[in-house]
């Protein structure tokens, strides 16, 4: 079902060019819209909620404003041991700021909407990826950053 | 629009504003009571103030029909003319249009895109429809100003005068002009004062006149540093009579006193030489005793309240602005930090300067987002008298403490709330007429509406003479939905009792009438209050009444906190839910029932591990603990923390939709140092013991 309605979609909007913001996780690279993105900053110190959900790493202090830190690890379950982030990517999603730790923000990809690549959807991501984009040799994860919110609100 | 009036304009709106809805509750009052002449009177004064602000900025069509509303409260005050319900209506129709005309000026428009001619035909109706006399009155006032500027003869100035003063006055006789001295006094409460004397050097100016000296001089007026009289000292060719006239017809000007300054012919100078300073003060003490005579005697008769100037700020700018005093306080601590490394001498100064700024800035913002209660208050008369008339009861308001302030979001929110409250009251507590004769009461019912400071919270209750809640039916209710079992009801006391109330879904009113009796509203009440961080009570006693109070803190945004350390994290506790702190030994932790309890002063109160409910690591064993006691309702428990840090005033801020299923925190707060302190939610915590 949820494939039909993509390919259907992308059939009208054929030839649209996008831009994402590839960034690594662990050892894979992902991306999100470009338009999504607030800024990238070195991590700040992260304060701990306790009893929260087990990817929200805590808050933190952005120039006076409570942001939530969301470890994306946690929410695509990805198999990592690595706990160490250099970076934070804070995002705009629906008029709420979160903040996602990376390892390293590399480039804005364009790319054109039929180029990304639908169909291999695995069970582990589910809805939260919207396809794989191609770029030489490199394959980037594209998400869909309003069913991870979605997600992330969720209840425990 | 003449634009030497625009850095008035803002005023001139919200002042206005001001004075509609202060036009309107009376004129409600007044069509109650027709034959009341307070309310006339008052009514009068305001259209009166309206129309002299009106005619100040410029907005003629507004001065035009507050004017002709005038002439007929005029006339209704000199008892020429009956209130009647007809021409009550065509009076609230001119208020109607003064208010479009408010919001056309406020969006840049002007007044003259609304039609006042219709509405100016009825009043020319109305007038002469009662009356035979003349139309159109003058204005009282400026026969009295005439009056007072009748007699002719001269005087020397009442205070002396600069020498370039004295001169330029020598020189302007020589050229045939009069010398004039003008004491002008501008009735108490006039909004725009300043400009209020701008005019009348404006018309002095039209007729040629030219003003030498003024006291207070003229940077003092533009400030409004003077009180109600102006002092000026003028030369003009025309009569005394010619200006009385021309300077009275401003409106808002009590009176004036024109009259020629001495001319010593043999001694130009004496007259105002500043060496004979002591007659010249006697002549000045007798002028202000008549003065103070005139202020006397229409201080009894204005009792317009004083009203505040004022600029309406959005909401949003106001948070935006807590928001970058919090971002100071930060950057402020960071600039220290850094400057400890080098220990600068010079800089310490500056540094416990821009300390003291920030703090008080801090508190200015503060204040900024207080608003009285009045606020909500306004509109409840209106109201509560619809109500009681669609229910067929009559019922007294009685508010007090209105002026009492509180965070203006917080007055936002406690408007419904008390809207169920009052609903209640009308629909539920206050018997009919006869049901009240039977029981000995007055048929009038009575609701008060009280609110007032109590330390850091305000109080707001609202207190009827009505039938009082029914223990027993709350009790039968409560028993029926399965709430309690009868057994235990017979333990109960009031207060319990009374709480079912507040149960969602209950309600003992069989009747469900248009206001109130679905089985909604005091559950709605209680939720909306919480959310608040407040809490509300109710005591009643059967055919006595019923008092809900209904405790707030002043302020959502700020809060006072006790800072602690748990397991080396800083986390915050309103100082609002704290009964006590105290550092006992380990071993007076007793087990009663598989539940850690300390016994103070004959009080068992449960302990609550803070460490263990946010799964922080144990650490070693102490010999004494930290006990922060907090309240919740009348229960107390013991919430044991490593350290007590200090209390500090926090700003709260909101985890945000990711964390709202974490119900320890209501919130979080950022440090003076940059860092985060959760806010913990001390209600939810205590559940962990039950």
């Amino acid at each position: 079902m949820a494939n039909g309605k993509v390919v259907k979609k992308e059939e009208q909007i054929k030839d649209e060019i996008i831009e994402i913001l590839s960034f690594v996780l662990g050892s894979q690279e992902f991306a999100l819209e470009v338009d999504y993105v607030e800024m990238v900053i070195e991590k700040l110190e992260i304060t701990r909620v306790p009893n929260s959900k087990d990817f929200i790493k805590g808050v933190m202090n952005l120039r006076g404003r409570i942001v939530p830190v969301v470890n994306l690890t946690g929410v695509l379950s990805l198999e990592t041991n690595i706990e160490e982030f250099e970076n934070v990517l804070v995002a705009k999603i629906d008029d709420m700021e979160v903040g996602f730790l990376v390892n390293e923000v590399k480039e804005v990809v364009r790319t054109k909407e039929s180029d990304i690549d639908v169909s291999p959807k695995s069970e582990q991501f589910e809805k939260k990826v919207k396809g794989i984009v191609q770029k030489g040799r490199r394959l980037i994860i594209y998400l869909d950053m309003k069913e991870i919110m979605n997600y992330c609100e969720g209840v425990r | 629009m003449n634009n030497e009036y625009n850095q008035y304009l803002s005023t001139f709106i919200d002042e206005t504003q001001d004075y509609m809805s202060t036009l309107n509750d009376k004129m409600l009052f007044l069509e109650r009571e027709p034959s009341n002449m307070e309310a006339i009177n008052e009514i009068f004064r305001t259209i009166h103030t309206l129309k002299g602000m009106s005619g100040t900025m410029g907005f003629e069509k507004m001065a035009q029909l507050c004017h002709k509303m005038e002439n007929v409260f005029d006339k209704a005050r000199n008892e020429e003319l009956k209130v009647t319900r007809d021409n009550m209506d065509t009076l609230f129709a001119g208020v109607d249009l003064l208010e479009k005309m408010t919001t056309a000026i406020s969006k840049g428009d002007s007044d003259k895109s609304v039609d006042i001619s219709q509405v100016v035909l009825q009043y020319e109706k109305v007038l002469k429809g009662e009356s035979t006399s003349q139309s159109v009155k003058e204005e009282p006032q400026q026969v009295v100003a005439t009056k007072a500027g009748e007699t002719t003869q001269s005087y020397a100035a009442p205070f002396s005068v600069p020498d370039e003063v004295s001169h330029a006055l020598y020189e302007g006789r020589k050229r045939g002009y009069n010398a004039y001295y003008m004491n002008v006094k501008l009735e108490s409460g006039t909004l725009l004062k300043g400009a209020r004397i701008y005019m009348v050097f404006h018309k002095l100016e039209e007729l040629n006149s030219e003003v030498l000296f003024s006291k207070p001089d003229v940077e003092q007026i533009e400030d409004e540093k003077f009180d109600l009289n102006v002092e000026v000292i003028f030369l003009s060719r025309l009569s005394q009579e010619q200006l009385v006239n021309s300077v009275s017809n401003i409106s808002e000007i009590e009176n004036v006193k024109i009259f020629l300054l001495k001319t010593d012919s043999s001694d130009e100078a004496s007259s105002i030489d500043p060496n004979s300073a002591e007659s010249d003060r006697k002549v000045k003490e007798s002028a202000e005793e008549e003065i103070h005579e005139d202020s006397n005697d229409t201080a009894s008769k204005s009792v317009m309240p004083g009203i505040t100037r004022t600029i309406r700020v959005d909401i949003e700018k106001l948070d935006t602005l807590m928001n970058l005093m919090a971002e100071l306080v930060i950057a402020r601590s960071r600039i220290n930090e850094t400057l400890k490394g080098y220990e600068i001498k010079q800089i310490d100064e500056s540094i416990a300067q821009l300390s003291r700024i920030t703090l008080d800035l801090q508190n200015i913002v503060m204040k900024i987002r207080m608003v009285p209660v009045s606020y909500v208050f306004n509109r409840f008369p209106r109201m509560v008298r619809d109500l009681a008339r669609n229910s067929d009861k009559e019922i007294r308001l009685v508010i007090t403490g209105q002026e009492t302030e509180l965070d203006r979001t917080v007055v936002d929110e406690i408007g419904d709330p008390l809207v169920h409250l009052l609903r209640n009251v009308v629909d539920h507590a206050i018997e009919k007429r006869e049901e009240r004769l039977k029981k000995g009461k007055p048929t009038s019912g009575l609701c008060r509406l009280n609110a007032r400071h109590e330390g850091n919270s305000v109080i707001i209750e609202v207190i009827d003479d009505g039938q009082g809640l029914e223990r027993d039916r709350i009790l039968a209710k409560a028993v029926e939905k399965g709430l309690l079992d009868e057994g235990m009801a017979s333990t109960m006391t009031d207060d319990e009792i009374f709480h079912y109330v507040f149960m969602p879904g209950f309600s003992t009113k069989d009747k469900v009438t248009e206001l109130s009796g679905r089985g909604v509203g005091m559950d709605v009440v209680k939720t909306a209050i919480e959310n608040l961080n407040g809490s509300v009570q109710i005591e009643s006693e059967k055919d006595k009444g019923t008092k809900v109070t209904i405790r707030l803190p002043l302020t959502l945004a700020i809060i006072q906190a006790l800072l602690v350390n748990v397991s080396g994290f800083v986390y915050a506790i309103p100082i609002a839910s704290i009964d006590s702190t105290m550092n006992l030994p380990t071993s007076e932790i007793q087990v009663v029932q598989s539940r850690e309890v300390v016994v103070i002063r004959g009080e068992i109160i449960p302990i609550v591990w803070l460490k263990k409910v946010f799964g922080l690591s144990a650490g070693e064993e102490e010999k004494n603990i930290h006990v922060v006691i907090v309240k919740i309702g009348n229960k107390k428990y013991g919430f044991v923390v490593d350290s007590l840090l200090g209390q500090d005033d926090i700003v709260i801020k909101s985890l945000g939709k990711l964390l709202k299923d974490v119900r320890e925190f209501s919130g979080a707060a950022i440090l003076g140092d940059g860092s985060i302190a959760l806010i913990l939610e001390v209600a939810n915590i205590a559940h962990y013991v039950g």
